[in-house]
């Protein structure tokens, strides 16, 4: 009797193990993508990063889309997961205050390494000099005028430089004003050809109202490469912008979103590895780079259209 | 001289009445939208002008921006000969935050080189007949992106804009007056073509539109002046179609009336040719009736005249005899023949005058005649014949003449028939006889205080036979043919005699006759 009583006891016990794990297992292979909802083409963004997280994510993929105004308490009671992703800066006014309970990553944001996790839209140092040396291949200086929004991506732009052997001249500035003489400067002491000038996705050193349109024009004058990570440049001028493949970005933060749950939640913030190019071949051709065929047909966007 | 005008235009057609007031209405209209037109096309461009300068001077601002920053002048430069390019710019510059100047190109005006503007937006500083003086702070803008492709962006990290200089350009305005003034021009030049050939138009126009009313007007005239029953023409508008049909209307009814009328004017003048013959057959009869009766009043009279006459003359020879044999018994009674007999001469002398004065074959003789003896001679006829009936007399005499010429017996028995009258119709009463004279003629009054007439009686008195009543006529002996003999008499001496008499308070009687 004692035996039999020992035997419910243990297949007792056994079930509730088994009820409880399947309840976790559930609850941990569902994840909530916040994303903001906006109109085309901007809307194609977010629904290429959602299908890159949907390839990648093995669990559910719960969406919730933040209009333009809405109510932050009812967005936490409808946020149900413990694994959310957060897209744009909607997606990250949410998760601000939410990202020490839960495991978030953020994306398609301009994130500086800081509490919170994610990958940054501010396209990672080693990508673009890839680019670079495969479009600009005889620049041999990389300039650039960094704020502390941008100054986390120095490092690797440091080493990236070194491993390529170029040399990278990077200028820390605090303000527009000091931005502003510091490209003065630049372009006064700048005579040689093989100089490039790095506009890194940073407010203050690319501000698009004042430094960007004085930058592209002096260094149309000059014959100064320009390239950025911010895909409007190529549009502007520059002769290379960096574009997210955002199916990849989708991936890489369902990737990021495991690290960070593995390291109990240690924020890494991680620039954009997978990028795309956009390219100016009028900009190009100004220069005197002639792109042969079938490395055109590799560009993501070619400008002028 | 207004009246003058204005008279003159009410007394022209109504055609340059409408042409004037239509002209007048118009020029008005036509200055009226001109002045509107002109001042909101002027202010409009005024306007843009404006607009235009601040959009260069703001456009300066956001192109000094690096400049500034930089604190490199040739950076500036592009943008100063940008400024420049415009024709109305006559002056810009940059100024540092602290109103140093940064660049400066073109001459400003001396008084308001040294002004500085405390402006966060774009903004007139200064404005003169001349220029506009505009300040455009230079601004480092905060980046926020509210469209979507902001959503991929930083979020906000400055907080708000800084001002680090002043862009500030002179604005002529002398293109905007040249243009305005030109403008202006053109309207006015539009607007009095617009008049003139609105005005030309009107007149073609409102001529035409009067030519029946113009047609309808000569006719009216010519009728008027010829007396003739015209017919106009039915042309035109409604109203002169109307106005054509109620003349021409009128004209048929005239015509008819006028051909009624001579109609009536004939068969009258017929009537009146037959009457006037029957009259005049009927007045020549009653003329030789009359003549006639005078002849044979006349010859009568003088029949009766001469047995009446023996009688007297017979019974005065009778009462002679009687009185020498002593029978005055029978003497009364002859008295009463002679009397009668006196009396029915008296009537038949006074039926001879009258028919001689019908028949016209009474003598006028004038010769001077002594106004006293006249009185004197009437004065011892009435006096008894007043005291008859108690009766008193007397005679006033205001005449300043002492003779006239005139016919004496006439007068003489024209005022003794009057007075005799007076003397006759009134009792208790009295007689006042009256001479008056002036220049040319002498007048004589003969009052009394008898019975008096009424005015019917003052109406009849004068014809024959006509005594005022058959009553009196029995109280009162006569024929009725005394003053009608008056009458008759004081005519012929180119006399007048009229009468004035209030029924039961006498009569005035007044001979008016010429004193040569």
């Amino acid at each position: 009797m004692t035996h039999i009583k020992s035997i419910f006891n243990y297949f007792f016990l056994l079930s509730l193990l088994f009820l409880s794990n399947y309840s976790y297992s559930n609850i941990a292979n569902k994840v909530t993508v916040i994303y903001p909802d906006i109109n085309a083409p901007y809307d194609k963004i977010f629904s290429q990063i959602i299908e890159g997280i949907r390839s990648e994510f093995k669990g559910e993929v719960i969406t919730l889309k933040l209009p333009r105004t809405f109510d932050r308490q009812k967005v936490f009671k409808n946020i149900s997961t413990k694994k959310i992703i957060a897209l744009g800066k909607r997606g990250m006014g949410i998760v601000k205050d939410i990202y020490q309970e839960k495991s978030v990553v953020v994306g398609a944001f301009p994130l500086t390494p800081n509490k919170i996790s994610g990958v940054s839209l501010m396209a990672s140092p080693t990508a673009l000099f890839n680019s670079l040396h495969e479009l600009a291949p005889q620049v041999k200086i990389i300039n650039v005028v960094y704020s502390k929004s941008s100054a986390w991506l120095m490092e690797e732009a440091k080493e990236e430089a070194k491993n390529k052997g170029i040399t990278l001249k990077a200028i820390p500035v605090e303000d527009i004003k000091m931005a502003v003489q510091a490209y003065n400067d630049l372009f006064k002491n700048t005579k040689s050809k093989n100089v490039a000038i790095w506009l890194p996705l940073d407010p203050i050193t690319a501000n698009e109202k004042i430094i960007v349109p004085a930058i592209l024009e002096k260094a149309w004058e000059k014959k100064i490469v320009v390239f950025s990570s911010k895909p409007t440049h190529a549009k502007r001028g520059a002769l290379f912008s960096a574009l997210p493949d955002n199916e990849s970005l989708g991936k890489q933060l369902v990737t990021l979103m495991k690290t960070v749950n593995n390291n109990n939640n240690v924020s890494v913030v991680k620039p954009l590895n997978s990028i795309q190019l956009a390219v100016n071949l009028r900009t190009a051709a100004h220069l005197g780079y002639n792109y042969q065929p079938s490395m055109v047909s590799d560009f993501t966007l070619i400008f002028p259209k | 001289m207004d009246n003058v005008k204005v008279t003159k235009l009410s007394e022209r057609s109504i055609k340059a009445q409408v042409i004037v007031f239509i002209v007048i209405a118009i020029t008005l209209m036509i200055f009226v939208l001109s002045f509107v037109t002109s001042s909101g096309v002027n202010q409009q461009y005024r306007q843009l002008m404006l607009k235009n300068a601040m959009q260069i001077t703001e456009g300066l601002a956001k192109q000094a921006v690096f400049s500034v920053l930089s604190g490199s002048e040739q950076n500036a430069q592009d943008a100063m000969e940008q400024v420049q390019g415009f024709e109305s710019v006559s002056a810009a510059r940059i100024l540092s935050d602290n109103y140093q100047p940064f660049i400066s190109r073109g001459e400003f005006p001396k008084s308001i080189q040294d002004h500085h503007s405390h402006l966060l937006s774009t903004n007139i500083s200064v404005e003169t007949d001349d220029f506009w003086f505009i300040t455009s702070p230079i601004v480092i803008k905060i980046e926020n992106n509210e469209d979507d492709s902001g959503e991929l962006g930083f979020e906000n990290t400055q907080v708000a804009n800084e001002v680090i200089g002043y862009a500030e350009v002179v604005y002529s305005k002398s293109h905007l007056i040249e243009a305005q003034t030109q403008l202006t021009l053109l309207i006015a030049l539009v607007g009095l073509i617009s008049i003139i050939i609105l005005s030309f138009v009107m007149h073609f126009g409102l001529v035409k539109l009067f030519i029946p009313l113009r047609n309808l007007a000569v006719t009216m005239q010519l009728a008027e002046t010829t007396g003739e029953y015209v017919f106009a023409e039915n042309t035109g508008a409604k109203e002169i179609k109307s106005m054509a049909h109620a003349f021409n209307s009128m004209m048929k009814v005239l015509k008819k009336q006028e051909n009624d009328i001579k109609r009536h004017r004939d068969r009258l003048e017929s009537e009146v040719k037959v009457r006037t013959s029957e009259l005049i057959e009927a007045r020549d009869a009653a003329l030789t009736a009359s003549r006639h009766k005078s002849e044979f009043i006349a010859n009568m009279s003088h029949e009766l005249r001469t047995p009446i006459q023996s009688i007297i003359g017979y019974g005065e020879l009778v009462t002679e005899e009687l009185e020498l044999e002593g029978q005055f018994d029978l003497i009364d009674d002859m008295d009463r023949i002679a009397k009668n007999s006196q009396r029915l001469l008296n009537m038949i002398n006074s039926l001879l005058n009258l028919a001689k004065v019908e028949s016209g074959k009474v003598d006028v003789s004038i010769a001077e005649v002594d106004l006293e003896g006249l009185i004197l001679t009437i004065s011892d006829t009435i006096s008894p014949l007043a005291s008859r009936n108690n009766n008193t007399f007397s005679i006033v005499q205001n005449q300043k003449v002492s003779t006239l010429q005139t016919d004496k017996e006439k007068v003489e028995q024209v005022l003794i028939n009057l007075l005799s009258n007076a003397c006759k119709f009134t009792e208790n009463g009295e007689i006042i006889f009256t001479i008056n004279n002036s220049e040319n003629f002498i007048e004589f009054i003969v009052k009394d205080s008898g019975i008096g007439l009424t005015k019917e009686q003052q109406i009849y008195i004068f014809e024959e036979f006509r005594q005022v009543d058959s009553s009196q006529s029995r109280k009162f002996s006569g024929t009725g043919l005394g003053l009608a003999i008056s009458k008759a008499f004081v005519e012929l001496i180119n006399g007048t005699i009229i009468v004035e008499s209030e029924l039961g308070k006498g009569s005035v009687f007044v001979v008016k006759i010429p004193a040569q």
